[in-house]
């Protein structure tokens, strides 16, 4: 059952909507002329977001679908995997024109919706390099959620339930809409974030992972916890599960000037500024040249005072490790690494060293920079 | 009686929700900004939030963990409703100590029936 779109709020969200695609259109533009004024384009993908979301709230999935290709554009170029050369500067503002079209027709009540999500499935697919073999399979699931669309349109005024959005589906297309409503099950929980990380590096290393550990509870004696393991110039280093938030790939950062060279810059993430630092560099170690495997954690103090991420050689998996089997760490004086230890384990037959996050991230040093 | 606030930077996004939370007799007020949020949180003293996540000035994220660890606003319950709906997304939402996480297009049953268990 198409959900019914109430007037009034249509009528308010299509002039929302109108009054936000000026101010993308100039953002793009600007940043086009001037790229260091990253501001303007993260402007641009707040108000393509308002328009995705707000137009599925009143019932408008097509034209979510449509804002949806383009946010995710703009988190490419926000994050730095994308650029803003000239193809992707006609294809967004060719976007916009049809957003623009699409609330056109819809006061009009001359709804050429069928056109339009064409012309942005298939402009999308070229500007992305995808295949034009899949852009049957493609059209197919936008019109899908556009038939439904189209059902609520001339659904007659009464009170109705609302219904479910169908989510697109896809070869290699853009992000579908948004799936329907849902309160969270358990996340927060650490298990949830075992079970995360676990994905995380059960994807990037199949089966040769050591991430062995159950998701179930721990023993109850609160004696045994739950570590990540990682490496760093060939040695193991170990943060406890509730200190990170992410592991994730290297992104694109932007560069700070006058900061020492293991800051290497900051990043976006989700609205968060953060520093991103080359652990290696930090703590005195030889310098790499960051692989396929590096990865970034992002990494936090207990009462969240402090959040940032380190990069690091390669994320092993999880282990258990128990804290009456901890050993003070052995090294010569002057190492860097040191004062940032909490402890060692002996684990696999190597030498794990655990750090402590609250004094590493609470140094001087690294609060400077947050 | 319990005191609401929605927070979202789209006009009618915060209409619909509203429409929707007046249904329950509560007394509503609304914000369309994180820095808004934030004050009328510290001066309105809402007992629950409805909290977008993106926004202009401060964005729900962060809105949420500033309440959450300040001690006179840590017991406002928050739900956070946004697009953004991938699984990171939700944990990361939850992470800031949210109470619950709804992705929009909300059903209105489930909105309300998390409002009526977190009061």
């Amino acid at each position: 059952m198409p959900k019914k779109l109430d007037p009034k709020m249509l009528a308010s969200f299509v002039q929302e909507a109108h009054s936000y695609l000026p101010q993308i259109r100039e953002s793009l533009e600007t940043f086009q002329r001037d790229a260091t004024q990253r501001e303007v384009l993260e402007e641009a993908l707040r108000y393509t977001h308002t328009i995705k979301g707000a137009s599925v709230m009143v019932g408008l999935p097509v034209l979510s679908h449509m804002a949806n290709y383009a946010e995710g554009t703009l988190e490419e170029m926000v994050t730095g995997q994308r650029a803003m050369d000239t193809a992707c500067s006609t294809w967004l503002q060719q976007t916009m024109d049809q957003l623009e079209h699409y609330l056109d027709d819809l006061l009009s009540g001359d709804m050429q919706q069928q056109a339009l999500v064409a012309a942005v499935v298939q402009s999308l697919r070229r500007f992305k390099n995808l295949p034009e073999a899949g852009d049957m399979a493609a059209l197919k699931a936008a019109m899908g959620v556009q038939q439904e669309e189209a059902a609520a349109l001339e659904a007659p005024s009464q009170d109705q339930p609302n219904s479910p959005t169908t989510a697109v589906a896809s070869d290699d297309q853009a992000a579908p809409v948004p799936e329907p409503a849902s309160v969270a099950e358990t996340p927060g929980t650490l298990d949830a974030l075992v079970a995360a990380i676990d994905h995380d590096v059960h994807q990037v290393y199949g089966q040769n992972t050591k991430s062995t550990v159950p998701l179930g509870p721990l023993d109850g004696q609160s004696q045994t916890e739950r570590y990540v393991l990682f490496t760093l110039a060939g040695s193991c280093y170990a943060v406890p599960v509730p200190s990170i938030l992410e592991i994730g790939r290297i992104p694109h950062s932007t560069p700070v000037p006058n900061v020492p060279a293991w800051v290497r810059g900051v990043i976006n993430l989700r609205g968060e500024i953060l520093s991103v630092i080359d652990f290696r560099t930090f703590l005195g170690l030889e310098e790499a040249h960051h692989g396929e495997r590096s990865r970034m954690l992002v990494v936090k103090t207990a009462r969240d005072e402090i959040m940032t991420s380190l990069i690091v050689d390669q994320v092993m998996g999880i282990a258990p490790l128990s804290k009456t089997r901890m050993e003070t760490p052995a090294a010569p004086p002057g190492n860097k690494v040191v004062p940032y230890l909490h402890g060692a384990y002996e684990y696999e037959d190597q030498v794990c060293a655990v750090f402590d996050l609250e004094r590493l991230l609470l140094s001087p040093e690294v609060r400077q920079f947050e | 009686m319990s005191k609401i606030l929605v927070v979202d930077d789209s006009p009618t996004t915060l209409k619909m929700v509203t429409k929707t939370l007046a249904t329950t007799g509560h007394h509503i007020i609304t914000a369309g900004d994180g820095d808004e949020a934030v004050q009328k949180a510290e001066t309105e003293h809402p007992d629950l939030m409805v909290l977008d996540v993106v926004m202009p000035h401060k964005n729900g994220y962060q809105v949420c963990r500033q309440l959450k660890t300040n001690a006179t606003t840590k017991n406002i319950k928050i739900i956070l409703l946004t697009s953004k709906d991938q699984q990171v997304d939700r944990f990361w939402g939850m992470k800031q100590g949210a109470d619950a996480y709804i992705t929009k297009p909300f059903e209105e049953a489930e909105l309300l029936a998390t409002v009526t268990k977190l009061l």
